[in-house]
C-alpha cells in the first residue's frame, strides 16, 4: 500500500459460493480528493467491488486499507470505519418511517454524540445546499426520486465522511431527474470530496472524474485520466465497450 | 351503514339455519320398551359415568353409544330424536323428566349401584378421616335428612348448616360436575345439591373449609389423582375399574341406572320463546353468570395476548437475526454458536406448539406442568399465551424478513450495528407490516379460549353450556354466546383498523 493513499486495495477477491468468482484480484489506490469513476459492462463486478469497500459484501480474499487500517481484519470494528465512508444506493434506501430531518439526524445523534439541536442545525445547512430545506418535515414517500436521492446524499454527508461511495446513484431515476442529482455530485467533487462512483453516466465521468476505471470479468482492465481513457483506450474489451456506449 | 346491513344479514342467516335444522332428527327411530331393546339402538350417556361403562358393553351388539359431556345434552338430543334413549342415574333422570313433558322413565331399572367419595390413592389418611366422618353423619341422621330434602322433596327445613362459630384450619378442595341434579347443580350462581351439602358436613367435621371446583365429569378423577383437588364427589359410582386409579370411601347413597325414552313425539324447541328467554337470562340471575363468564374470557385473552406478543417478539428476533446473519453459514465465533443454539430451541418450540391442538396443550399445562398450581386461570393464561407466542413469532418474523434488505444496508453503511439497525430501522417497519396479521391472531386467541372449560374454568362458553344443562334450552344460550364473541371480535377489528390507519397516516 502507499502511505498517503486514503484507500488501498490489494488482491481483492470475492466469490459467491464455490463456483462463482466475481472479483479476481483487484488492486487500486485512491487518494484524498480523487473522484474515481468505475465503468464496466453489467455483471463485471463493479458494484460488488464498491460494496466490498465498506464490507457490505464480505471479501473472500485480499486486503483493504482504509486510512492505514486493514479493515478486512476480522478483529476490526467495521462500524467505526463505516462512519467515515458514506454510501449512496441505487434505490435511495431512505427510512420511510422517519421524516427527512430524522433520516438526517439519526446517525449523527446516535453515533457521533451530537446534540439533537446541533444535528438538526447541521442537517438544515446541508438541506439548504441541495435546495430541499422546505422538505425537512416531509416523509420520504412524499418526495420525487431525484429529491430522495439528494436527501440520501445529504444523509451520508451528515456523518462528515472522508469518502463517499456511489452505487449507480442515477440508474433508478426518471431521465429528467438525473441532472439534479449529478449537479449535487459535481458540486461535491468541486468542493474536494473524495468519491468512488459506479455509474453509466459517461458525461459525468468526462467532466468530473480524476480517474476512470474499467472493470471487466472481475479485474481492472484499464485505469487512466478521462482524456486518455476515452480518446485513447488500450484494452480491446474497453474499446468494444466504448463503441457501444458512446 | 353498509357494514350494519351486512351484519344483520349474517345474523338472520344464522337464525334461519338454526330454524331449518331444528327437529330434523334421524328418521330411523327405534322404540325402546325394555332394557333388552338397547341392543342395536342409539343410546345417549354422560361420558365417563357408569351408564357409559354399562352401555359400552353392548357396543359389540351393534349399539351406537353417543357420549355427551353433560346429561342434559343427552336429554336435549333425545327430545330432538337424535338418539333413541338415554341411560342415566335415577335421581337426575327424575329431574330431567320433570322438566321435559315429552319424556318418561322405563319402569325396569337398567342397573343398580352405589355412590361414594373418591380420594387419591396416596392419601389414605384422608380416606380414613372421611369414612369416620361419614359414619358419624349416618349415625346422627344427618345423611338421611339431606337425602329426604333433596331426593324425596321434603323441603320444609334446611337439613344441615355449618355451626356459626366454627373455626377452619385450612381448606379441602372438592371436584364435581355441577350438572347432575339433585346431587349437584347450580342455583343462584352457587353450586348446591346433596353432594355439596354432605361435603360441607364432612369438612366441618374435619375442621376444614370446603372449596368446590366445577369441571367436566370425566375430569373429576384426574383432578383428584393429580392433587388439583383433595377429593371428588359427583354422584360417582364405586366401580372396580375406577378403583385401579383411585380410592373410594364407604358409599353414601344407593341408586339405579334407568332408561329415559320419548313418551310421545313432542317438544318443539320454540314452544315458548318468552319462557325460554326468561329461563336463559332472568331465572337465577343467569345474566350475571354470563357476565362473569365474559370477564373470565376477556381476562384470559388479554393476559395471554400480552404474554404471546412479548414471547413471540423475542422468538421472532432470535429467528430473524439468525436467518439474516448466519443462514447456511457455520458458526465462526462463540456468539454465532449461542445464536444457533437459541434458534434451534425456538424452532423446536414453534414446531411443537403448532403441531399440537391448543386444548391438549391447555390440559398438559393444567394437569402436568402446573399440576401443583390450583389457580386454573393462571394455567390457562400461560397455556394460551405460549400457544399464541408461536404464531406471533412466525408473523413477526415474516414481517421482519419482508423489510427491504436495502434498509438494513443503508443503516449498516451509516455505522449502526446489528442491534441498532434492528430496533431503529427494521422493527418499526416490520410492526407496521404485520399489524393486520397480529390483529387476526388476537381474534383467533379470543375464540380459542372457548376450550377453557376443559380445565374447570367458567368462561363464557362454559357458562352457556351450564345454563343449557339447567334449562334444557339450546337456542338462547348458544346463540347468546355466539353473539357475544361476534360483538367482541367486531369491536377488536374496529380498534385495529383505527390503529392501522393512524400508523399509515405518518407515511403520506
Amino acid at each position: 500500500m502507499k502511505d498517503n493513499a486514503l484507500i488501498s486495495v490489494r488482491g481483492l477477491e470475492k466469490s459467491f459460493g464455490k463456483d462463482i468468482q466475481v472479483l479476481k484480484g483487484i488492486d487500486i489506490d485512491i487518494f484524498k480528493g480523487d473522484v474515481v469513476v468505475v465503468l464496466g459492462p453489467s455483471g463485471s463486478g463493479k458494484s460488488t467491488f464498491l460494496r466490498c469497500l465498506n464490507r457490505l459484501e464480505e471479501p473472500t480474499g485480499g486486503h483493504i486499507f482504509f486510512e492505514g487500517t486493514d479493515i478486512t481484519d476480522p478483529k476490526v470494528n467495521i462500524n467505526v470505519h463505516r462512519q467515515k465512508m458514506g454510501m449512496v444506493f441505487q434505490q435511495f434506501n431512505l427510512f420511510p418511517h422517519k421524516t427527512v430531518i430524522d433520516n438526517l439526524t439519526m446517525a449523527p445523534v446516535k453515533l457521533l454524540g451530537k446534540s439533537k439541536d446541533e444535528a438538526k442545525k447541521d442537517a438544515m445547512d446541508l438541506l439548504e445546499r441541495v435546495g430541499l430545506a422546505e422538505k425537512a418535515n416531509a416523509y420520504p414517500n412524499q418526495l420525487s426520486g431525484g429529491q430522495k436521492q439528494r436527501i440520501a446524499i445529504v444523509r451520508a454527508l451528515a456523518m462528515n465522511p472522508d469518502v463517499l461511495l456511489f452505487d449507480e446513484p442515477t440508474s433508478a431515476l426518471d431521465p429528467e431527474m438525473v441532472g439534479e442529482v449529478l449537479d449535487v455530485m459535481k458540486e461535491l467533487a468541486k468542493a474536494g470530496m473524495t468519491m468512488v462512483v459506479v455509474t453509466h453516466e459517461i458525461g459525468f465521468a468526462k467532466e468530473v472524474a480524476s480517474d476512470v476505471v474499467f472493470i471487466d470479468d472481475g479485474v481492472i482492465k484499464e485505469k487512466n485520466n478521462p482524456q486518455e481513457f476515452f480518446n485513447n483506450p488500450q484494452d480491446d474489451r474497453l474499446k468494444e465497450f466504448l463503441s457501444k456506449v458512446l | 351503514m353498509k357494514k350494519t346491513v351486512t351484519l344483520l344479514v349474517l345474523i338472520s342467516m344464522l337464525f334461519s339455519t338454526v330454524f331449518l335444522f331444528t327437529g330434523c332428527g334421524d328418521s330411523s327411530v327405534k322404540e325402546i320398551k325394555t332394557a333388552d331393546d338397547i341392543k342395536g339402538a342409539s343410546v345417549g350417556v354422560q361420558t365417563g359415568t357408569t351408564g357409559d361403562t354399562f352401555v359400552s358393553d353392548y357396543e359389540a351388539d351393534g349399539t351406537k353409544v353417543m357420549r355427551y359431556s353433560k346429561g342434559a345434552d343427552a336429554i336435549v338430543a333425545l327430545t330432538q330424536n337424535k338418539i333413541d334413549c338415554v341411560v342415566i342415574d335415577s335421581e337426575p333422570a327424575k329431574e330431567f323428566v320433570k322438566a321435559n313433558a315429552g319424556l318418561k322413565i322405563l319402569d325396569e331399572p337398567f342397573a343398580e349401584e352405589q355412590y361414594a367419595i373418591c380420594i387419591s390413592k396416596e392419601n389414605h389418611e384422608l380416606t380414613e378421616k372421611i369414612d369416620k366422618a361419614l359414619a358419624e353423619l349416618k349415625d346422627e341422621g344427618v345423611l338421611d335428612k339431606i337425602k329426604s330434602y333433596y331426593i324425596e322433596g321434603n323441603t320444609d327445613t334446611v337439613p344441615y348448616e355449618s355451626p356459626k362459630d366454627i373455626k377452619y384450619d385450612g381448606e379441602l378442595h372438592m371436584a364435581t360436575n355441577a350438572a347432575f341434579p339433585p346431587y349437584e347443580y347450580v342455583e343462584g350462581g352457587k353450586i348446591v345439591g346433596l353432594d355439596p351439602m354432605m361435603a360441607t358436613a364432612i369438612c366441618d367435621k374435619l375442621g376444614k373449609k370446603l372449596v368446590i371446583d366445577d369441571m367436566e365429569f370425566d375430569s373429576v378423577i384426574t383432578a383428584v389423582q393429580t392433587g388439583k383437588d383433595d377429593f371428588g364427589m359427583a354422584g360417582m359410582t364405586d366401580t372396580p375399574e375406577r378403583r385401579k386409579n383411585i380410592d373410594f370411601s364407604t358409599s353414601y347413597a344407593n341408586t339405579t341406572q334407568v332408561i329415559i325414552v320419548n313418551d310421545s313425539a313432542s317438544g318443539s324447541l320454540f314452544g315458548n320463546l318468552g319462557e325460554s328467554f326468561k329461563n336463559t337470562f332472568i331465572t337465577d340471575n343467569r345474566w350475571q353468570q354470563l357476565l362473569s363468564g365474559l370477564l373470565v374470557t376477556l381476562e384470559i385473552t388479554l393476559f395471554a395476548g400480552i404474554i404471546g406478543v412479548i414471547i413471540g417478539f423475542v422468538i421472532a428476533l432470535v429467528r430473524a437475526t439468525h436467518d439474516i446473519q448466519l443462514d447456511k453459514r457455520k458458526c465462526r465465533s462463540f456468539g454465532d454458536c449461542v445464536l444457533k443454539f437459541f434458534n434451534a430451541i425456538c424452532n423446536i418450540y414453534i414446531t411443537v406448539i403448532r403441531g399440537t391442538p391448543v386444548v391438549v396443550q391447555l390440559m398438559i399445562m393444567y394437569y402436568i406442568i402446573l399440576a401443583s398450581v390450583r389457580n386454573g386461570i393462571f394455567a390457562a393464561i400461560i397455556a394460551f399465551g405460549m400457544n399464541s407466542a408461536a404464531y406471533v413469532a412466525e408473523i413477526v418474523r415474516s414481517g421482519i424478513m419482508a423489510v427491504d434488505i436495502g434498509q438494513t444496508e443503508a443503516s449498516r453503511s451509516l455505522g449502526f450495528n446489528n442491534r441498532q439497525t434492528m430496533t431503529m430501522v427494521v422493527l418499526p417497519q416490520a410492526i407496521k407490516n404485520v399489524l393486520p396479521a397480529l390483529g387476526n391472531e388476537i381474534i383467533t386467541l379470543l375464540k380459542e379460549t372457548s376450550v377453557a372449560g376443559y380445565v374447570a374454568l367458567a368462561d363464557i362458553t362454559y357458562i352457556g353450556n351450564m345454563i343449557r344443562s339447567r334449562t334444557y334450552e339450546a337456542f338462547f344460550p348458544l346463540i347468546t354466546v355466539a353473539l357475544i364473541y361476534l360483538v367482541i371480535v367486531l369491536v377488536l377489528s374496529y380498534i385495529l383498523r383505527r390503529f392501522e390507519r393512524r400508523l399509515k397516516k405518518s407515511e403520506r
